[in-house]
């Protein structure tokens, strides 16, 4: 019996197969009548500091408080705190887009390998922390949409958004069979969305609602 | 810390710690800024104990600061405090988010933006030690507490209880809880938990009132 994962894993190639169909080019800055394409991003280029209401559920154990994400020359510190002021974890997405994202602090609870390592993927997804080679392409989709592919060290990200603003709407990572991470954002202000949500293998959920300070 | 150990980890981890060993030497060598060892530690347990005895109900409104040193921002979050002898509190969380939880002895419920969940403490054994810091330290209640060190200091203003963590399990959570008494009554004014890394959470509490008829339906989470 084929699961219900596996359908949607293989409608997904199948999707993307098609719209590999569209029109495919390795490296994209204009679109068709010189329409300008921006690259995808969940967080604008001018972004400096975003506060979101976070409800994280890890293995069952359901997380909640304030999740912070701050720009300061060039890299990415993100966050999560607990409502009475308990830290979750504190990691750094670096300048460098070859460099790994590294933790500085993670509570007890949360120090298991599989979880650190998704940890790691989500938040290099979120901020689209690859490094530009040619395996990199974009494909031109219906109307506005595009659709960005990003190969680096056997991890392959896809990114559908938005042709003129590059507001990310949904991306993934897939594996052969089963999508190892899955992520949706929505009603974006000038510089990031104000609502998040991203899927690790089923066995993370992070739920992102923005507030204002 | 068993999966960060790798060259990721491994600076940031010999930092914490000579930062850890810094921190934890001057706070026993010296008195906080401001602050000079009590000559009569005696008086002070006593005022505490005295207070800590006759406190059946506070409702504060409070201010909590959370310090990201390394990312230098302060979080800050306010709301309601209530509480009831023996073990019945609520903290109604209004900004930046909506959130209340509620401990009625071994039982907790949270109001997360609606959605209501109910656990017991023991199923949850850091949110049980959490929730017993944060109560020891509003009631004042730590002085038979062999969870902790206790060291004594003042100012003009304020009495302040440093206590440090005697137990792996708190070690690995927190560096010390300074909890500071106003002089007149001895009540608790505000509470510091400091982190290793030196991010703390500093929770002030204002317009505070002792004793005061609270309902038990203070205690009950329902829906906003």
């Amino acid at each position: 019996m084929i699961s219900a994962g596996r359908i949607y894993a293989y409608v997904f190639i199948l999707l993307t197969g098609l719209l590999a169909g569209c029109s495919g080019t390795h490296k994209m800055t204009a679109g068709a009548d010189n329409i300008k394409v921006a690259q995808p991003r969940f967080f604008g280029p001018d972004f400096k500091k975003a506060l979101y209401k976070a409800d994280m559920t890890v293995y069952g154990h359901e997380l909640s408080g304030l999740m912070l994400f701050k720009k300061s020359r060039g890299l990415v510190r993100v966050a999560f705190i607990s409502e009475f002021g308990l830290k979750y974890f504190d990691l750094e997405v670096p300048a460098n887009d070859t460099a790994a994202v590294t933790f500085h602090y993670l509570i007890d609870l949360m120090n298991r390998k599989p979880i650190v390592k998704m940890l790691k993927i989500s938040f290099r997804m979120l901020f689209l922390h690859y490094p530009e080679n040619e395996k990199n392409h974009a494909f031109n989709c219906h109307d506005e949409w595009m659709v960005k592919v990003f190969k680096d060290e056997g991890e392959k990200a896809i990114y559908s958004y938005v042709q003129n603003s590059g507001q990310v709407s949904s991306a993934r990572q897939s594996g052969l069979c089963k999508p190892k991470v899955r992520m949706e954002a929505g009603d974006y202000t000038a510089q990031y969305p104000s609502g998040i949500q991203i899927w690790l293998k089923k066995k993370i959920k992070i739920d992102l609602v923005s507030v204002e300070e | 810390m068993n999966y960060l150990t790798s060259k990721d980890m491994k600076k940031n981890k010999i930092a914490v710690f000579v930062f850890g060993i810094a921190l934890s030497l001057s706070g026993w060598a010296q008195a906080p800024d401001g602050f000079s060892p009590v000559p009569n530690v005696a008086f002070i347990k006593n005022g505490i104990q005295r207070s800590s005895d006759t406190t059946v109900s506070i409702t504060s409104n409070f201010v909590q600061e959370k310090h990201l040193t390394m990312m230098d921002e302060v979080l800050i979050s306010r709301g309601k405090f209530l509480f009831k002898k023996e073990n019945h509190v609520k903290w109604q969380y209004t900004s930046p988010i909506h959130y209340a939880i509620v401990i009625n002895g071994d039982e907790f419920t949270i109001n997360n933006d609606g959605k209501i969940s109910r656990f017991d403490t023991e199923s949850n054994k850091l949110f049980k030690e959490i929730n017993n810091m944060i109560v020891m330290a509003i009631r004042g209640d730590f002085m038979d507490n062999n969870n902790f060190s206790s060291a004594f200091y003042e100012n003009n203003t304020y009495y302040l209880a440093a206590l440090t963590p005697d137990i792996e399990q708190l070690k690995n959570i927190l560096v010390s809880i300074e909890i500071y008494f106003d002089k007149k009554d001895f009540g608790v004014r505000q509470v510091r938990f400091i982190e290793s890394g030196g991010d703390f959470t500093l929770i002030v509490f204002k317009n505070r009132k002792t004793n005061i008829k609270i309902p038990d339906n203070q205690f009950k989470v329902e829906h906003d």
